[in-house]
């Protein structure tokens, strides 16, 4: 299985570029984030093929996987 | 109208009048709040709504342009409330000193057109989604993060909520310039007014701005299929 990963916004900082992810077995997006170089406890928000998802949604085959930045102060 | 000259060409007469009927809720009178607000009394909102439980603190004043030292241990309604007044007299501003919560929000959300989330919380941030979606009311999100920024348009049923994602309560970091929450206070009153003249194209609902490269990118979220925002609002 693979899955298209990219990072929006300061998460570009762990994920500077579209890079693509071989899985052996579904895995859920946190987990996926954790394989993309994101810490776990760094805090961001799932889109996948332009759909928002939570964390513990499985990736599907040619998924399109975005990770956004979360909100913060104001 | 002379002093809207400037922009009218950009809005038109209907526009123009429908910013003078619109009736807009800014929660949070802080960071994000101060260029909002300054930038809805200027393009001629008729009705804002100011919500703050804060008083004005020193540490406010690296970035919250509508306070100063004159207000220093006062209400932020109240400071937010004079220097609008003063930068336009001829809008309506509604003061709500409390915190926006369940209550409050339950009372004063109806009254409402759209509501522009300007907070530094997740509490404050998940109730406004939720009575958003509950209301059928549009919600335009943003937050800061150091240097980077976000703005997000809520649409109910249509673009993603902050629910969709599950987002979890984390720590906030809160360092901030003033001048990257002037930059993101005022793209969200300008995708306010765009909402308001009928002048946001749909391609997106989500701004990510990027202070140190200033770059920016813009994507459309759909909601979440299984998010409770999909179903016909509650009261109309």
């Amino acid at each position: 299985m693979k899955v298209k990963v990219s990072a929006v916004g300061n998460i570009k900082a762990f994920v500077p570029e579209e890079q693509e992810i071989n899985l052996t077995a579904p895995v859920s997006l946190h987990e996926l984030k954790v394989l993309a170089g994101i810490p776990k406890e760094r805090g961001v928000m799932y889109s996948v093929n332009g759909r928002a998802r939570k964390g513990d949604n499985l990736v599907a085959d040619n998924d399109e996987v975005k990770f956004l930045m979360v909100v913060g102060a104001g | 109208m002379e002093r809207y000259s400037r922009h009218l060409d950009l809005v038109g007469p209907e526009g123009q009048r429908a910013l003078s009927e619109a009736r807009v809720l800014v929660i949070g009178t802080g960071g994000l709040g101060s260029p909002t607000l300054l930038a809805l009394a200027a393009a001629g909102v008729g009705t804002i709504g100011l919500v703050d439980d804060d008083v004005v603190e020193i540490s406010n004043l690296n970035r919250q342009l509508l306070h100063s030292d004159e207000f220093l241990g006062r209400p932020k309604t109240d400071s937010a409330k004079s220097t609008l007044s003063r930068f336009n007299p001829d809008i309506e501003l509604i003061p709500f000193a409390h915190r926006f919560d369940a209550g409050l929000a339950e009372e004063i959300v109806p009254r409402f057109d759209i509501l522009v989330d300007c907070v530094d919380n997740y509490a404050t941030r998940i109730v406004a989604n939720q009575f958003c979606t509950q209301y059928g009311k549009t919600l335009i999100e943003a937050g800061i993060e150091g240097m980077s920024g976000f703005v997000q348009i809520v649409i109910p049923g249509k673009t993603a909520c902050f629910n969709c994602f599950g987002v979890e309560d984390k720590e906030i970091y809160r360092q901030v310039l003033g001048a990257s929450t002037g930059v993101i206070g005022n793209l969200q009153a300008l995708e306010c007014i765009k909402q308001l003249t009928g002048q946001w194209d749909g391609t997106y609902s989500y701004i990510a701005v990027d202070f140190k490269t200033l770059s920016i990118e813009r994507l459309l979220l759909e909601a979440s299929a299984e998010c409770g925002c999909m179903a016909p609002p509650n009261h109309s």
